[in-house]
């Protein structure tokens, strides 16, 4: 009996666990072709002998079109994710409030514990000092340790505009020191600037 | 790209979530409020889908996003948050089913809770019913192939960031997904 003539069979459980059909393909490997189809991926030559086969298996055809309909099904439940209730967001918004993440104390002053201030009230005007530079396209993430009572260590990087001078770091450092004597009265002994140009520009740091 | 820390002056759509996710480890609780409003219904859909309840699925979405406040210092690759709060949300909701032995299917209505839309009114019915179909069949896989099914093909996660979510080799990911796809085909064989 030809092979378009058969019966179109289920797959049966091979020994290997694998489903396999009929005409000895598993479903496993129908399955890795969609995944190739649906991601527009380049098939491998056994992917293109196996396209030729399914071409002309009712088997391999029919088995295909079950499992595009699953995936077509599975793209229906992913499109209808249910959405979460109203009240999620104020018990993990009362959590984020009260437990806040405001590190550890910076001694601002050498043996005077009330001359402290939180690290991330130091992080904030660090990075309004920098956002405030027209030639910082972004900034990344800052480290601020105090050393002692002496002063500041702040290390931040940051991204510069395209038309950034090639002294952007010292500039940088500049703002942040003069925002922090502003706003805190510290005083930063050590700035670390790491300058990440835009595509196509060196590193710079400084 | 959007500055950090400065989200709640333009529309937050701009801002990308290593930005977010940056603000949020120095202390911006704004910042991580955004990064909440824009996975909260994909953490509580994959919560719901893995356990079935929606008491359950809301206690793990909650746990999800309060154990990523506390411990957003461990996320080093701040652009990989999406993969990292699934990480969390798996790994609460497995535990949770893993307590209760077993998911129990919830009433249809709870999951497909609303009707499919588009097309003509028989077409949404039926497809409201094959969904409904599927998100049983979904529960009555065991859980870590229930977990690895949704991150791949609901989530698009690929086999090593659905690894990383679930503590295993690609390679193992794979495994568990050709077996959920062949137990769901099977029970899905009277839909499709």
């Amino acid at each position: 009996m030809s092979e378009s003539a058969a019966t179109v069979q289920p797959a049966e459980p091979a020994r290997s666990g694998r489903l396999r059909l009929p005409c000895g393909r598993t479903v496993t490997r129908l399955w890795e072709l969609l995944d190739l189809r649906d991601q527009d991926t380049p098939p491998t030559r056994s992917h293109r002998v196996l396209e030729d086969h399914v071409h002309g298996c009712p088997h391999c055809t029919a088995e295909l079109s079950r499992l595009r309909e699953l995936r077509a099904l599975t793209t229906a439940l992913a499109q209808d994710a249910p959405r979460a209730p109203e009240g999620l967001w104020s018990r993990v918004m009362s959590v984020v409030r009260t437990e806040l993440r405001s590190g550890p104390d910076l001694m601002l002053v050498p043996g005077d514990p009330r001359a402290v201030v939180a690290t991330a009230a130091v992080t904030r005007v660090v990075r309004r000092s920098l956002q405030s530079q027209p030639e910082i396209r972004s900034v990344g993430r800052i480290s601020v340790t105090a050393e002692d009572g002496a002063g500041l260590v702040v290390t931040v990087r940051i991204t510069g505009s395209p038309t950034a001078p090639a002294g952007l770091a010292d500039s940088a450092a500049d703002a942040l020191r003069v925002g922090l004597a502003d706003a805190v009265g510290a005083t930063v002994i050590r700035v670390d600037v790491s300058v990440e140009a835009d595509a196509g520009q060196e590193q710079i740091d400084g | 790209m959007a500055p950090a820390g400065e989200h709640d002056s333009r529309p937050e759509d701009d801002i990308e979530d290593s930005d977010l996710v940056v603000a949020a480890q120095e202390g911006s609780a704004a910042a991580f409020e955004v990064l909440f409003q824009r996975y909260r219904d994909r953490v509580y859909a994959l919560a719901l889908r893995m356990t079935g309840q929606p008491s359950d699925a809301e206690d793990v979405a909650q746990d999800c996003f309060v154990t990523a406040w506390r411990k957003l210092d461990d996320l080093q690759s701040p652009g990989a948050v999406r993969t990292w709060l699934f990480r969390i949300a798996t790994t609460t909701a497995l535990a949770t089913v893993r307590r209760r032995k077993r998911a129990v299917p919830v009433p249809t209505e709870e999951l497909a809770h609303r009707p499919a839309h588009g097309g003509e009114p028989a077409a949404r019915a039926e497809l409201t019913h094959r969904l409904a179909a599927l998100q049983q069949a979904l529960l009555a896989l065991p859980a870590r192939q229930r977990a690895v099914w949704l991150l791949v093909e609901t989530e698009g996660l690929s086999y090593q960031d659905a690894g990383q979510a679930l503590q295993a080799s690609a390679d193992v990911v794979r495994g568990l997904l050709f077996r959920a796809r062949s137990r769901l085909a099977e029970a899905m064989s009277e839909w499709i």
